[in-house]
């Protein structure tokens, strides 16, 4: 399995479940750092469609400018990404894994547990689906934290909590 | 465990054709046999069964809905069009062809409370309506998880659930087909199929289960039964198509009246009103109903909360639209062919009715960034939002530059791209 490349905003398993969905590249979160050269290929692209749609000229063309424009896109989804296919059964298999560490400390629907801490990051979808609904627990619980920026976490008690990830110091 | 994961999605797929199958036979002149051969049935179950997870009163809902489709069934049923099952089957084998485990963050909020339909049927409307489960995000229409726990047949397990979603990703692709099979150029040349295809961050959604690309697809299949009614009447796929974009997500209904606008634009005025009329009004209903459920309980949608246009704002909005649209790694030069299409002079009732459904989709985009709550335009500006919104306008698009391309040039050919039947 070929290496992540660390230069690439999407390249970390941890990227993709964070961005993923929000672009191909990351760039809309690094905000647009390659704004003006895609900016130069969409008024070309605009400019030569115009023509050719008002053209006599045969509209396939404008299917290969299409597919040519599609190629660096295409380059980050099928190797660079950390979803790439050649990675993404290691991507799936991290993603369980550390899942199955949080149901463990905190099965569902069966077990009281209470989220006391979640950090806006890589856990806390990981988190929502372990414990979809949270309701007020009365009575003994488990105090559960989920900290950290990274997955491949473990879950320990630390005094009278449970931490998924790195605790607090 | 991969195994028991397809049986029982593919399993509950299944069902819910043969549900949807009936229940057209019931409300339509179509025969349950002929139904069946429908690849988008299961959604006219989707959408019965929607409404009863709202309980009573949408079961009332549902019975007006009964009525008022079979009510106004069209006098005939509507000739089948060859499903491109070679090109579907291709498209549904790239998309499953992956481990069955979401990689990305919205795909584990929502898949958790596609959980709860394990607990029983309606359990995920019970809890959204149940501000003390404090579900997130709070306040939204419920059918996207719901669905997926059905499909999934109950099973609590990670990978069925992610089949679930996936198999609902190609139902509502498979919707836009079979809508638009009969409407197409006869020769659309694989060119321009794979030139529309080759938009990289639609092969992200589509290896998803992201709501957004759904809700684009459904909202073209619901524009592609509108103009295919015959005798100005809706089938009841359209009906179920407008029940389940609302129950999807509150943008639903923004494709409904978008579609419904685009429709009307092109064949209303030849007397096709009561084919937009029926769902739309029901759409409108099945809507309301929730945001009265939600008002009742106390829950509370902060993010679909529209006010007054924020107008300070424009400029940023026409700046992120932009840079969005243009990013060549995302979309290629999808975006920039896309406005080049927009702004030609389409021939036939197909190509201006896609027109004017990316116009609408367009507005609405801009509608819900200038007049939602301060924390969409937050996410916009953090780069975490815009492209999601393109991707529910993307099939819309991709409609009208498959269309472009596969329409001869305008001296060398008359018009290429069908007309519509007559109302």
């Amino acid at each position: 399995m070929a290496a992540p490349d660390d230069t690439f905003a999407l390249a970390r398993a941890e990227s993709i479940l964070l961005d993923g969905a929000n672009s191909v590249s990351g760039q809309s979160r690094q905000g647009f750092p390659s704004a003006g050269l895609s900016s130069g290929f969409a008024v070309g692209a605009f400019l030569v469609a115009v023509l050719l749609l008002r053209s006599r000229r045969p509209r396939w063309w404008l299917a290969v400018v299409l597919l040519a424009a599609a190629a660096p896109g295409a380059v980050c989804v099928l190797a660079l990404r950390g979803d790439a296919p050649v990675r993404r059964g290691m991507l799936a298999a991290r993603l369980e894994a550390t899942l199955q560490n949080i149901e463990a400390v905190a099965p569902w629907p069966g077990a009281a547990v209470e989220v006391v801490h979640e950090d806006d990051d890589v856990l806390f979808p990981l988190g929502r689906y372990a414990l979809p609904t949270r309701p007020k627990v009365t009575g003994p619980a488990t105090q559960l934290e989920l900290r950290g920026s990274a997955l491949d976490v473990s879950c320990a008690v630390v005094g009278e909590r449970t931490v998924c990830g790195v605790p607090p110091p | 465990m991969w195994g028991a994961a397809a049986v029982r999605a593919l399993a509950g797929l299944v069902l819910l054709h043969a549900l949807g199958a009936v229940l057209i036979a019931l409300a339509s002149r179509t025969s349950w046999r002929a139904a069946l051969a429908r690849p988008s049935s299961a959604l006219v179950a989707l959408a019965a069964l929607y409404l009863v997870s709202l309980g009573a009163p949408g079961v009332g809902v549902l019975v007006v809905a009964a009525v008022a489709t079979r009510w106004r069934r069209p006098r005939t049923d509507l000739v089948p069009a060859r499903f491109p099952w070679p090109a579907f089957v291709a498209l549904a084998a790239l998309v499953l062809a992956r481990p069955w485990v979401p990689t990305q963050w919205d795909e584990y909020v929502w898949l958790g409370k596609a959980r709860l339909e394990s607990l029983g049927f309606g359990a995920g409307v019970r809890a959204a309506l149940d501000a003390s489960q404090q579900l997130i995000p709070r306040g939204y229409p419920t059918l996207w998880p719901s669905a997926v726990g059905w499909v999934s047949l109950g099973h609590d397990a990670l990978s069925t659930h992610t089949l679930a979603a996936s198999l609902l990703v190609l139902l509502a692709l498979a919707a836009a087909l079979d809508a638009w099979a009969p409407l197409l150029p006869d020769r659309l040349g694989w060119p321009a199929i794979a030139a529309v295809l080759a938009v990289p961050l639609a092969w992200v959604h589509m290896r998803s289960t992201y709501v957004d690309l759904p809700l684009g697809l459904l909202g073209v299949a619901l524009l592609g039964q509108l103009l295919r009614g015959t005798d100005a009447r809706p089938p009841v796929e359209a009906t179920a198509l407008a029940l389940v974009l609302v129950g999807f997500k509150d943008e639903g209904l923004a494709h409904v009246l978008a579609a419904s606008a685009a429709a009307w634009l092109v064949v209303g005025r030849r007397g096709g009103a009561w084919r937009l009329v029926v769902p739309t009004v029901l759409a409108l209903v099945a809507t309301g109903l929730w945001r009265w459920l939600e008002r009742r309980a106390g829950v509370d949608n902060v993010d679909h909360a529209l006010s007054a246009p924020y107008w300070p704002w424009v400029p940023t909005l026409a700046q992120l639209l932009w840079r969005h649209a243009s990013e060549l790694f995302s979309w290629g030069v999808f975006w920039a062919v896309a406005l080049a299409v927009l702004l030609g002079r389409p021939d036939g009732d197909g190509p201006r009715a896609l027109r004017w459904l990316l116009l609408a989709d367009l507005t609405f985009i801009a509608v819900e960034l200038l007049c939602g709550p301060e924390r969409v335009r937050v996410f916009a500006e953090n780069g975490t939002l815009v492209n999601r919104l393109l991707m529910q306008a993307w099939p819309a698009a991709a409609g009208a530059v498959l269309f472009a391309l596969a329409t001869a040039p305008r001296s060398s050919s008359p018009r290429s791209a069908p007309a519509m039947p007559a109302a």
